[in-house]
């Protein structure tokens, strides 16, 4: 008679569970978020060449953060992933980005992001980034300047979501 | 933002990673935006690297070598007095037995009690026993003080970037001891930088 009982509430409990998971479900439409990443690879030097073309977008922001005189884009990268997908990116010198985000909630996209210098983890950070927000990561060398890499993200319910993460790649 | 030549005379210690956590972000901060201090801590750094490989090449003794240089010295050394009593004293109570040995003992107890009993011994003890105490009080206080340089080398993991940023920061973990971060106060846009450092 006991046995019954656990076997019952232990049913109960799960049966809750399983509606607590569908109901998170369609708070969100049942389409998980699309979220796009856009990592731009930019070296920073001092040897007075300017800012490159490319560069117009970003152009006055990096005017605002540093004081170099020559901004050169090495490569430009899209990505799409969902929450919970880890999508990485190879930056120049070796360098490795693994972005995975956690949720998108009150226009903000949570995402761990961990940097690696080849195997060797060189920064773990938990965020939460503006959707169409960018942070900038930078400081290691490269070449002859400092290496600065912008990342953006924003977030849609996009219905062509690909099922595995993908990441898109234009070098300069 | 610190001058240039308040930086650079950080510019040392923040290489070898000695610097308070306040001033390693002060200097990281500086660097980022600064090509020139950005150049001489490439020469320091490039300084630094000669010098270890100059270390690395100069040939010092091993071990043995050692350990029996320091041998001859200390054989080399007059022995005070009280030593060299101690060693007659030895090599009388191995021809005299026990019986001299242990009157030996008892003579040393006496002459040690009424060394104790003086006044004169007893402010020596005391002062000597002081003088651990202060020593004492200061690692208290330098143990004291680095729960303090832990939180603010934990700052930049904790500052919930403010205002108009673009990101909130709630983790930040790298080895790298000078990690940077601020946020443009344009359009709140948030920096991490990490300067490259030998580890
Ligand atoms: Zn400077």
């Amino acid at each position: 008679m006991l046995a019954w009982r656990v076997n019952l509430t232990l049913l109960a409990v799960v049966l809750l569970a399983m509606a607590a998971q569908g109901v998170s479900v369609a708070a969100g439409n049942g389409v998980p978020a699309r979220i796009n990443l856009h990592v731009d690879s930019v070296v920073a030097s001092d040897t007075h060449e300017g800012v490159d073309t490319r560069l117009r977008g970003m152009d006055k922001r990096l005017r605002s953060l540093f004081n170099y005189s020559t901004y050169r884009l090495i490569s430009h990268q899209d990505g799409h992933t969902e929450c919970g997908k880890l999508i990485s990116f190879m930056l120049p010198g070796g360098r490795i980005l693994h972005i995975q985000p956690r949720a998108v909630e009150g226009g903000m996209i949570a995402m761990e992001l961990v940097l690696f210098q080849g195997a060797r983890p060189l920064m773990t950070t938990d965020l939460k980034l503006k959707n169409h927000g960018v942070l900038i990561v930078g400081g290691p060398r490269y070449e002859q300047g400092m290496l600065i890499i912008s990342i953006g993200a924003d977030a849609d319910n996009g219905n062509s979501l690909s099922s595995v993460p993908t990441a898109s790649v234009n070098d300069h | 933002m610190a001058e240039c030549s308040e930086i650079s005379l950080m510019l040392g210690p923040f290489e070898d990673g000695e610097l308070e956590p306040h001033e390693m972000q002060e200097v990281a901060r500086h660097l980022a935006r600064c090509p020139n201090c950005e150049n001489l801590l490439q020469e320091y750094a490039a300084i630094g690297r000669q010098l270890r490989s100059l270390a690395a090449e100069a040939t010092l003794p091993t071990s043995e070598e050692f350990a029996m240089g320091v041998d001859a010295r200390i054989r080399k050394l007059r022995l005070p007095w009280r030593e060299r009593l101690a060693l007659v004293f030895d090599g009388w109570s191995g021809q005299f037995g026990a019986a001299l040995g242990s009157m030996v003992v008892a003579a040393s107890a006496a002459i040690l009690t009424v060394f104790l009993m003086t006044p004169l011994t007893r402010n020596y003890f005391n002062s000597n026993r002081q003088a651990p105490a202060t020593s004492l009080a200061r690692v208290e206080t330098t143990v004291g003080e680095q729960p303090q340089q832990l939180a603010s080398a934990e700052t930049p993991a904790a500052v919930s970037t403010p205002g108009n940023s673009q990101a909130i920061i709630s983790r930040l973990e790298s080895n790298i001891p000078s990690v940077a971060l601020w946020s443009a106060p344009q359009d709140g846009t948030t920096v991490i930088w990490l300067p490259e450092q030998q580890q």
